[in-house]
């Protein structure tokens, strides 16, 4: 059922990769070989790290050990998306709600409606699910949160003027709103309508070397799309809705203590 | 129309004016005065509501200025910054619509005759209106921008440098119709002559500014 393991020699040939960095540093004479070498370790630590927590989670497939996993995940990609967004961290409490429903709602219709799974926390499913709904989101989200409060905050007199003709937050920053959301949907949708025939989407190509037959495969990966973008923009849009409380004051201005101090480190 | 009490503004330990007291009665033009960082931006913004007043109390059309009043004291104001700036994708008709497809707005009506006469009385092309607003010179952002402030009918007008971008003739034009109109209040900054002379009044932020910091 499973794929055939890698040898130990084979993972260290698959190490060979670096090889070809390092010899394109080498010729052109650029001095990344501690970064390139720091990055690849850290991924492969980490990687190990999750495999053994995953068998873990497998092992123990329990509700709760499943959902806090989830619960984890989910702090740590609130985290993430509000230092990339350039915000600061008071949002936290806006965003981790909005990410939680979102996520949690997609999750589960799939879990039960879709994949039928039994029970409906089956751990191989569900946690890497949830880790590929979420990771998808998570890059939409800070492109939209992002654009959205850094147009307001640029065009801060042109917004001000807009509240000041009556206009509550909402409707003096549906605009906004609009721009921001356009700029993350555009690239995500070409990217969707070139699946299967640009690239093979990951999941689908680990199912099948898993041993999965490719009709099988297929379904699955249509079905776990379709899920990222119900996923992905539900956790754009409520994130957006619940961080306006946070992100105008009381008169409906924006509230500029939101943003992060620019350092020049962001992003 | 506007009172101003005591006001007193500050950004963290540096005070920018202090005990600020003024009215404006209906109909009053009135230009605000001093050297450039003085705070006569500030002041317009004070009175908006953008920044908090430390001391003192505002009065706008007789309601004081708190969250609380703000979506009534908005139906009659209109603030026009000095460098209208939207990034968005918007046409020139678009634009002085927005503010009526508002909640707060909806008993104004557009007229688009009343809105065809402001512009040939502001000198600007009627084929402007399908012009995307981010193309217009400055100068043409802050004319429509004052149609529509016109448009939505408001009484109390705050002007900051509304015609920096502006000649002679376009500057005169716009003084006319505003001068002439005594329903309109207002309070603008400005460092345009002719424009602070014709006010009926002058309010001079330097004595209120706090010497101690710079």
């Amino acid at each position: 059922m499973g794929a055939a393991d890698i040898s130990n020699g084979g993972m260290i040939l698959a190490f060979s990769a670096l090889i070809i960095p390092f010899a394109i540093f080498m010729i052109l004479g650029i001095d990344l070989y501690k970064e390139t070498l720091i990055s690849v370790i850290r991924m492969s630590v980490q990687l190990f790290l999750v495999g053994f927590y995953l068998t873990v989670i497998f092992d123990y497939n329990s509700p709760f050990i499943n959902c806090g996993y989830i619960l984890l995940m989910l702090c740590a990609a609130s985290y993430s998306l509000i230092r990339n967004s350039g915000l600061k961290m008071t949002m936290f409490s806006h965003v981790f709600p909005a990410l939680l429903i979102a996520i949690t709602t997609v999750l589960l219709f799939y879990s039960f409606a879709v994949f039928e799974n039994d029970p409906f926390y089956d751990a191989p499913y569900f946690v890497p699910v949830a880790g590929m709904l979420l990771g998808n989101s998570m890059s939409r989200t800070i492109v939209t949160l992002e654009r959205f409060y850094s147009s307001i905050k640029s065009d801060n007199d042109g917004f001000t003027a807009s509240v000041i003709m009556g206009g509550s937050i909402t409707e003096a920053s549906r605009p906004y709103l609009r721009t921001a959301y356009k700029a993350g949907i555009l690239p995500y949708l070409a990217g969707v309508a070139t699946t299967g025939i640009v690239a093979l989407p990951g999941m689908m190509t680990g199912q099948m070397l898993g041993g999965t037959v490719p009709s099988i495969a297929v379904k699955y990966q249509i079905a776990i799309l379709l899920a990222i973008l119900a996923a992905t923009e539900l956790s754009t849009i409520l994130t957006i809705i619940f961080s306006l409380r946070k992100g105008f004051n009381a008169m409906g201005f924006l509230n500029e203590a939101i943003f992060k101090p620019k350092k020049g480190s962001s992003k | 129309m506007i009172e101003a009490k005591d006001i007193t503004v500050a950004f963290g330990d540096r005070t920018i004016f202090e005990n600020l007291s003024f009215k404006a009665l209906k109909g009053e033009k009135i230009a605000v005065t001093g050297k450039s960082g003085s705070g006569k931006s500030t002041l317009l913004k004070t009175l908006l509501g953008v920044v908090p007043n430390k001391k003192g109390t505002i009065l706008i059309a007789e309601k004081e200025l708190n969250p609380e009043n703000a979506i009534e004291i908005r139906k009659k104001l209109c603030y026009i910054p000095q460098n209208v700036i939207i990034s968005n994708e918007i046409t020139v008709e678009d634009y002085i619509k927005m503010p009526f497809t508002f909640r707060a707005n909806r008993e104004i009506e557009f007229i688009r005759d009343e809105m065809l006469s402001l512009f040939s009385t502001f000198s600007l092309e009627k084929e402007l209106l399908t012009h995307d607003f981010s193309s217009l010179s400055g100068g043409e952002k802050q004319r429509v921008s004052l149609v529509r402030g016109f448009l939505m009918k408001r009484e109390i007008f705050l002007f900051d440098e509304v015609t920096s971008a502006l000649d002679e003739t376009n500057t005169v034009k716009i003084m006319d119709y505003i001068f002439n109109r005594d329903d309109i209040t207002m309070l603008s900054v400005s460092h345009t002559s002719i424009w602070i002379e014709r006010c009926s009044k002058k309010i001079d932020l330097e004595p209120f500014r706090n010497n101690g910091g710079k």
